[in-house]
Formats: C-alpha cells, structure tokens, sequence
C-alpha cells in the first residue's frame, strides 16, 4: 500500500475551473483528475465534502489497479456533465438501468475485466456503471447451460452427485 | 503475476451485486445459474432475487397461485420461491403445449397445510356439489378456495371449495340477477350488485339495484372461515342499463351505462359515494351503436368510457371534480326516480385504430358456402341498432393487397360482435406494475339460410390513456408495442351455447324470454370455450347431443417495461400458427383439453377459467361443478 501523499492544490497544474484530485490506484500509480469527471462518483463526492471540512486535500486511495482505475475514468469524462438517472442520489433508484449502445462497447471486454470494472464501481459507488455492468454480465451467461455458465464465470461444481439429483437444487421452473 | 490478471470469480461479487445482474435475467437463466455451485443456489434462493422474479411475471400480466386471501407480503420466502416457480411453470408451459392434467394446485388440497404424500392419490380434478334442488345461474372462482354463485332461485352462495361446504348464504327470497362481482384482496371482501326490474320496458324502466359485501374475516390455518353477507347500498335506475362498474370500492365510488333510447346516446349514473343519497346522471352524448362494446375504467381522477369498434377504440373521459358539479339528492321513497340532469360531453376524447395482422390464406376464405342466389345477412342499423334488418352485403373478406397495410378481416356487419370481455388485472399485484386492459370480442357471421352461426376470436390489449400527450393518433405504433394490434382466432368454429329462460317485463309479464349465452370464459392470457366437434355442412342448428370438446387457446404474451409500454415477449415458444413454413404469430393456436370421463358436456351451463391457479371450472345441470386443474 502507497504512503498517504498530502496534496496541496498548487502542485497539481490543472486549467478551467474544475478542480483537481488525486486518485492512487493499488498498484501505486498517481493519476489526476479534475474533480467534476468524477462526481458521478458517491464515494468521491462524499471524499470531496470530507476534503471541505477539513481544508485538507488527500490524494484518494483506491483498492483497485490503474488500469481498471483509468477505464473508470473513461466511462465518467464520457458522461461528463450529462445526468444518468441512476447516479442523481435524489431520484427515485429506477429497477434495472436502461440500454446505453456506448456502455455495451465500452463494456465489450473480457470477462476478467468486467468483473473488475463493477467491482469499481461498486466501490466507487457509481449506480449508473454498476448497472451496465450487470446487464453486459447478464447478457454474457443469458440462455447458456449450467455448464457453459460455469465456464463463462469460472466456476467448478461443488455439488455431490446427491445434491445435483435432489429436486430440491433442481427445479421445472 | 500481476496482481490485476489474476482471474476474479463471480463468487467474490457483494450480494447486492449479484442480484443487480440477476434482475437482468429471467428465471430460465437464473434456474441455470443456480445449479452452477453451490454459492450460486444460496444467493438464488433468497427473498429479493424471487422477488425479482415474481415482479416480472406480473409485468407479463401473470398471476401468482396464492391460496385465499394470502397476499405476496404473507409469503415465507419458501412459498414464495414454490409460488414464483409454479406460476413460471404455468406461464410457460401453456404458450408452448396443451395443457396438461395437475399433479398439484391448492383447488385440489384438502386443507392448507396439509400436503398429500402420496402421488397416486391426487386427482386432477374435483367435483363439488351445489345446494340441493338449486341451479347454478352464475358463478365465480373468488379464490382459489372460495367461490361465489348465484342460483336460479336468486339466492348467492359461497363456497369452500376445497372442503366443499357452504360457508354463508344470502336469500333475498326472491329472483334477483347477479351483475357485477369485484374482489378486493386487501380487505378481504367481494363486493356484488344485484338487480331487478321494477316496472317498465324502455326509457321508463324502472330497475332496483342491491349493493352487497361479502367479508371473509381472518381465520388460523385449518380453521373454518365465516364470511358474512352484507348489504351497503339499493338505488334505482331510469332507463335500459346496459352495465354496471363498481370502479372503486374503496372510495365507495359505482357507476353504469343507461342507453338512451330517444337519443340512442348513452348516459352515465354515478354514485360517487354510495354512503350518501346523492347521485350523478348525465346524458354524455356519446352515440350507442350495435357495433361498439363499452367498458369503463377509473383512471386517477377520471371516469374514462371505453369503446371498441371494429376497427378503433376510443377513451372519453369524464372527470370526477365535473361530474361532482351534477350531483343530485336522492331517497329511498317508492316514488323517488332518478333523472338526467343535462348534457355532458367528455372533457377529452382519445381515437386509435387497430392494427390487424397478415393471418393465413384460409382466414380470407369466406365462413359459409356462398348461396347462388342472394348474399343477405341479418345486420343492425345505426339508427336502430338493435332491431335487426336484412341487408345485401359482399361476402368475400377483403384479401391484404401487397404493400398496404392488412384491412380488418372480420369486417363489421358481416362479423358482429357477439360477446365482449374486457380484462384487468384482478389479481394482488405489486405497486410498480403498471395496468394493462385486455379484450377479447367473439365475433359471430350468422348464415340466414341455413341458420347456423360461426365465431371467431379477435384479441388485444389496450391501456388508458390510449396513447400519451406527447403521442398522437397517427404517430406509428412502435414495431415494440404490442397494444392495439390485433390477434385472432380465425378459423370459424361453431362454439356451444346455453339458452336462459329469463322473465322480461318487455313481453307480457310471466312470459318467458330466451337469451343465448355463448360458454366461452375469458381470463388474462387464455381463453376457454365448449364447441362442437363436426363442423355442420348444410341444413339445421346443431342436435343438442352432437360432440363437443372443450378448447383453449393462450394470447399473445406481452411484457410491461418501467415506461408503461407493452413489449411482446417470445417466451419459449414458437409463435403462432405455422402453415406450410410460414408463421402467422397473431393467429392463435387452439388447443382441446382433457376432460374427465363423469363430466358431460352437453349439461354444462356455466364455464370459468382462472389463469392463476391453471383451473377451468365448469357447472353442469346436474348440481354439480367441476373443477379441472391442468399444468
């Protein structure tokens, strides 16, 4: 884990109004950003507000790679300033989020990473990509058999031969 | 190894997670999922990702098999995995097969509680008995363990069913007509209204109309519930009431059609509050036509009047704060009438057509043999739109020329309306779910020459307002909606109807009327209905004996997103009719069902069905009534 970096606004260069933040990521890199990219964020924005408080900005740590950090931080410039009902923490939560064509490309990746980009996003508490993410999870394992599901999420069989034959693990539906 | 290219499982996924991607499934895949592992089957059997599920088959307007009056807050998280996995079960085996004979439904539980252990034991189907020396003139399934009927005697019963003992009788001691039942499962109470004819035979037709409650009071498991009969409300009528709405019982708020017979408009008697002696009747100067079937629906502050013609519908609506401007006291003394106070017109008025489908070759094929010497068929005229006349009119349904959008097959008046059934949601839902309408006309060619009649079965669904503000009537029905588009059966089939005797004071008093009722029952989703096996060739009406079956066809399946819009769903199914390759999906696919040897078709005089419980149930002349469970 990276030393806690105290950060002063003078030493971040930076232009326009927004400001800067600091993110770390677990592998130690350093990346800045302005500060409006990443409010669809609840984590961040709650950081933010504990930023004002004390007058005190800290560099945010985050238990994730830079690589999953910067895919976050794409998803977030891309939607900069747009509002996503899912990420407004006043509106009703709607049930599930809706299609978004750019989500399903930007989303079109391994499995490996999808699992870590909703991880993320779960950490950083961004409503809007965790649906996304959801959805393009559930798009991979839909109609497929239990065991292509169990080869699309990497998962082995840990019932007995019993169990599997009880009609209790199995169903009509 | 890096630390970010190790592989990450699912199983490491925050619960809340894992459901998020659940609700992006249906239960097909997540049943899948779950027998992946062993995590897998823990995170599935829970309370939210069943709830989940649940709230998707009440998108697709299913309802769940609850027993009595439980509703989805009672549920245990076990029955509520067992109740979302039956209705599944149901929903999907029905668009895809015949129905087949039940192994289990809570019709056929002794008691609740009590499971059967063995198998074998179980039969598909149950025969209760009606009161003795006591004709079934109509009846109900309320629940799956209670049902309520009206006896020729004009007495209404209620039953448990599974148990087969009456549980309360209410005797007014004289033949009142049972109109209108609705449930209400959160109050545990089904309200009724019942009716007589006072006096009179056209705009002077006095009729006298009883309110009545049922109660069910809360009772332990295997305890014997009392419900208990009572009455809120008589009022009277002026005038040829065509039907009656009991739109909300919980605001106390009725309402009825009154055909107008000097205008030929239709008039509207509102109690807005049946505790009070005030009533509202206006003349709405909307025309009553033959060719049109009314409903009515509350809509948040509306009174909204609903009519279907052969190829539109239209939406009046008629707010509550105006029609409160009308209201006028009434009383219960012999002599009080009630009277139209003036015109109104609706404050809006909603048009859309209907969309009908290409439907097979066969379908454009006319119903009968053309007769060489004349094509006449008996038709009713706007200007007196029951009185029926003889018209020369074209036989040959209209065949949809390549390019232009399909006509009407069934046009009006060759094809008339026979019978209209209009279907909400009856059944407990969840607030989120959004209200859907379904229609379902019966369509009839009468062939004057030989005296038979054919029917066919047009289907849609339809919401209120029929479309949004922002919409417009011309704006093109989305490829998505499946609202308003058409949906048949349309091979001509001959269907079994039953005469009922009834006194009218229109004929001489004591002369007996004959009125024909078609043995067709309409739930959300399905249809069932008693025809005759051989189709009749040439010369007269069907002997009474002639082999019958029983039918059954499943509508379109359809699916309510967040946004209110109706979305067809291709579950598990091949859809539609296939005839040679090509597949007409807006034609039904009629199925015969199995009936039980002791049940005779030719004495059933009412049939029922309820999509819930997968139970069609059917009363017979004998005193008996049959209630067949199918999977």
């Amino acid at each position: 884990m990276p030393t806690i970096v105290s950060v002063d606004d003078s030493t971040v260069p930076g232009e326009g109004s927004s400001r800067l933040l600091l993110l770390v990521s677990s592998d130690n890199k350093h990346i800045v950003v302005e500060e409006d990219i990443m409010s669809r964020s609840r984590f961040i924005s709650k950081q933010v507000e504990g930023f004002e408080a004390t007058s005190q900005r800290h560099a945010i740590l985050l238990p994730f790679s830079s690589f999953v950090l910067n895919k976050v931080i794409e998803y977030c410039s891309h939607y900069r300033g747009y509002y996503l009902l899912e990420d407004d923490p006043d509106a009703a939560p709607p049930g599930r989020s809706p299609v978004r064509e750019w989500d399903q490309e930007f989303l079109d990746v391994d499995r490996n990473m999808l699992l870590r980009i909703i991880k993320a996003a779960h950490y950083l508490e961004i409503k809007s990509l965790v649906g996304s993410c959801a959805r393009a999870i559930a798009d991979m394992i839909r109609g497929k058999t239990t065991e292509e599901m169990r080869e699309i999420l990497g998962v082995e069989n840990d019932f007995t031969p019993e169990e599997e034959h009880s009609p209790s693990s199995k169903c009509t539906g | 190894m890096a630390p970010w290219t190790t592989p990450v499982s699912l199983e490491k996924l925050p619960y809340d997670l894992l459901l998020n991607i659940a609700q992006h499934l249906d239960l097909l895949d997540i049943r899948a999922l779950q027998l992946t592992c062993k995590f897998f089957h823990y995170v599935i059997q829970t309370r939210p990702v069943h709830r989940h599920l649940a709230l998707g088959l009440l998108r697709r307007c299913r309802a769940l098999p609850l027993t009595g009056f439980q509703r989805l807050s009672d549920l245990s998280t076990e029955q509520l995995i067992h109740t979302v996995n039956k209705a599944a079960h149901l929903e999907r085996s029905w668009l895809t097969r015949t129905p087949k004979r039940a192994t289990e439904t809570p019709y056929l539980t002794a008691s609740r509680g009590t499971r059967q252990t063995d198998s074998t034991s179980i039969s598909w189907y149950k025969v209760v008995g009606t009161p003795p020396g006591e004709q079934v003139d109509w009846l109900s399934p309320i629940t799956a363990s209670y049902s309520l009927c009206a006896t020729k005697s004009g007495k209404v019963v209620c039953w448990d069913v599974q148990r087969d003992v009456e549980l309360a009788e209410w005797n007014p001691g004289e033949r009142w007509e049972l109109w209108k039942c609705r449930v209400e499962f959160e109050k545990r109470t089904v309200y009724f209204t019942m009716a007589k004819v006072l006096s009179g035979t056209q705009d002077d037709k006095i009729m006298e109309f009883d309110l009545m409650q049922i109660h069910f009071p809360r009772v332990e498991e295997n305890e014997l519930c009392k419900p208990t009969f009572s009455h809120l409300r008589s009022f009277k009528t002026a005038g040829l009431v065509m039907n009656v709405f009991l739109l909300d019982p919980s605001a106390r708020l009725l309402c009825g059609f009154v055909w107008m017979l000097g205008s030929n408009t239709i008039a509207l008697y509102v109690l807005l509050d049946w505790d009070v002696e005030e009533y509202i009747f206006i003349d709405t100067d909307i025309q009553c036509t033959a060719s049109s079937n009314w409903s009515c629906i509350l809509y948040e502050g509306d009174i909204v009047i609903h009519s279907e013609e052969a190829g539109y519908a239209c939406q009046h609506f008629f707010p509550l704060a105006t029609l409160r401007q009308f209201s006028a006291p009434s009383n219960s003394k012999p002599e009080f009438i009630p009277r139209v106070s003036t015109v109104l017109k609706p404050t809006r008025t909603l048009t859309r057509d209907f969309t009908f489908p290409v439907l097979p070759p066969s379908s454009y094929k006319p119903a009968f043999p053309p007769h060489p010497d004349e094509h006449i068929v008996v038709v009713a005229t706007p200007a007196q739109p029951f009185q029926l006349q003889l018209h020369h009119v074209p036989h040959i349904p209209t065949m949809p020329a390549p390019g232009a959008p399909p006509p009407n097959p069934f046009q009006y008046p060759l094809w008339y309306p026979e019978s209209a059934h209009f279907v909400r949601q009856w059944w407990p839902t969840l607030p989120s779910v959004p209200r859907l309408s379904c229609t379902v006309v019966l369509l009839a060619q009468h062939d004057h020459v030989t005296h038979c009649t054919k029917y066919v079965v047009s289907q849609h669904y339809f919401r209120v307002p029929l479309y949004e503000p922002d919409e417009t009537p011309d704006t093109p029905i989305d490829a998505e909606d499946a609202l308003m588009r058409m949906w048949y059966v349309s091979e001509p089939f001959e269907i079994v109807c039953v005469v009922d005797t009834v006194e009218d004071e229109e004929d001489e008093p004591g002369t007996p009327n004959e009125r024909s009722r078609p043995l067709l029952a309409v739930d959300f989703g399905h249809a069932v209905w008693i025809e005759y096996i051989d189709a009749l060739e040439e010369g007269d009406q069907q002997p009474e004996n002639e082999p019958k079956r029983l039918q059954f066809v499943s509508f379109p399946s359809v699916s309510l997103g967040e946004d209110g819009r109706a979305v067809r769903t291709s579950l598990g199914r091949p859809d539609g009719r296939d005839t040679g390759g090509e597949v007409f999906e807006m034609e039904g696919v009629v199925k015969t069902l199995e009936i039980p040897e002791d049940l005779d078709l030719d004495s059933v005089e009412t049939i029922n069905i309820d999509q819930s419980q997968g139970a069609v149930i059917l009363s017979v002349k004998e005193g008996k009534i049959f209630i067949l469970c199918y999977e």
